[in-house]
């Protein structure tokens, strides 16, 4: 998946504030991912340019699962991004879902 | 490959007087028509009898003989006496520079009176062979004798004066490689038992107008560990024509997550199997010469959330 640039435009009402997409910064707090596979999944966080990264607990992976398993994280950013990957020989991993949890906690930084 | 001997070349030299060859004595080199060439010795007395032959090495070019160091000792006995059992040694020692030493011994015993033919084969050391080449004199004790020399020995110990023990040596041949051209002298050389070590805390720099050669004819060079952190340069020509790196399985540079690998001759066509955790590499002339190697690292990124 490549980044999309979005934009909308903003119409000024009486009764509504600004709202602007990607402006904010949000908290993610953690991951949810449905997975299967063998070996260990690698996950880190990264920011706009991979500036800023934190690196997840990796997930064991398991062949069949019934648990869709969260990792906890603590990442404030206006954009930001997961990034999975397997490093050991004969690893591999299939992916259906992914569910990041994060929460606006400011609209912008300082001027 | 040279060779020598007995008895066309050999011409007997005893130290108590010459003996012709062809003369009777207790020495005699024998030319029978029946039997072909030999040397006798003949032996009554209780200690033995020692006679000397000098030798010149002759060239031999065969194909068909291996090259290497070899000794063969043909000899053929009969006895003539009362019969029994006769101890008896017998000696073949080339006398080259310095002290004497024993190319063979025989020990056996000689029972009753029964002809015996007896070849042994017996490889030599380098040093008998750079001796064997050199050639070399028995020294001072005989004034007469110069040059290489062969000594046959034979001790028997007859307890019957009336016994007679007679050795007859169909020929005793030594093959020995000829000497090659003598190598390039350096003008500097370092050689050691334990290995030769390089240290310091400042860069190692080897300077040659024509490059820095490795000659190993039986080994390989190997590199157990390899330093550096601007990696390993061929600048200038590069590696010489005819000259690579050669490995069976390809060549891997590094040691990291993300290796590289070079396949013999690889095959360049990605199949995709179904099930398959990971890349094989197939040399094209090769299927033996294979290498499996690891998916590198897939991995996926989500778009940017946020917003």
């Amino acid at each position: 998946m490549e980044n999309w640039l979005c934009w909308g435009i903003v119409m000024a009402n009486n009764n509504s504030a600004m709202r602007s997409k990607g402006e904010f910064i949000n908290h993610i707090n953690a991951v949810r991912i449905r997975v299967v596979g063998d070996g260990a999944l690698q996950l880190t966080l990264q920011s706009l340019d991979d500036v800023v990264q934190q690196v997840l607990l990796p997930l064991t992976l398991s062949e069949a699962t019934n648990i869709q398993p969260t990792r906890l994280a603590n990442f404030k950013q206006q954009r930001a991004r997961l990034y999975g990957t397997t490093t050991e020989f004969g690893e591999y991993m299939k992916i259906t879902r992914i569910v990041i949890f994060s929460k606006p906690v400011a609209t912008g930084y300082p001027g | 490959m040279s060779q020598i001997s007995v008895p066309a070349v050999l011409q007997d030299s005893n130290p108590d007087g010459a003996i012709a060859v062809g003369a009777g004595n207790f020495v005699t080199a024998v030319n029978d028509p029946n039997q072909g060439k030999y040397i006798q010795l003949q032996s009554d007395l209780v200690s033995g009898h020692v006679s000397f032959f000098t030798y010149e090495l002759q060239h031999v070019d065969d194909p068909g003989i291996d090259v290497g160091f070899t000794l063969r000792a043909v000899a053929r006995w009969d006895t003539a006496g009362p019969g029994g059992v006769f101890p008896t040694g017998f000696f073949v020692t080339l006398l080259g520079e310095g002290d004497p030493f024993n190319v063979v011994f025989i020990d056996f015993t000689i029972d009753g009176e029964s002809p015996t033919f007896i070849e042994i084969v017996r490889p030599l050391t380098a040093l008998e062979v750079q001796n064997l080449r050199a050639g070399g004199f028995f020294g001072p004790w005989i004034n007469d004798v110069s040059g290489p020399t062969i000594e046959l020995f034979m001790s028997t110990d007859l307890q019957d004066p009336a016994d007679e023990l007679t050795l007859r040596t169909a020929f005793i041949q030594f093959e020995a490689p000829d000497a090659g051209p003598p190598p390039p002298t350096p003008d500097v050389e370092i050689t050691s038992d334990a290995g030769i070590e390089f240290g310091g805390s400042n860069f190692i720099e080897f300077v040659s107008d024509v490059g820095l050669l490795f000659n190993f004819s039986a080994a390989q060079l190997v590199f157990n560990e390899f330093l550096s952190d601007a990696g390993l340069e061929f600048g200038g020509g590069g590696l010489a024509s005819g000259n690579a790196f050669t490995s069976d399985a390809g060549l891997v540079f590094g040691m990291s997550a993300a290796d590289i690998i070079l396949s013999v001759d690889a095959s360049g066509i990605y199949t995709i199997v179904p099930g398959k955790r990971y890349d094989t590499i197939y040399a094209r002339n090769n299927e033996d010469l294979t290498e499996d190697v690891k998916i590198p690292n897939p991995l996926w990124k989500t778009g940017y959330v946020g917003g």
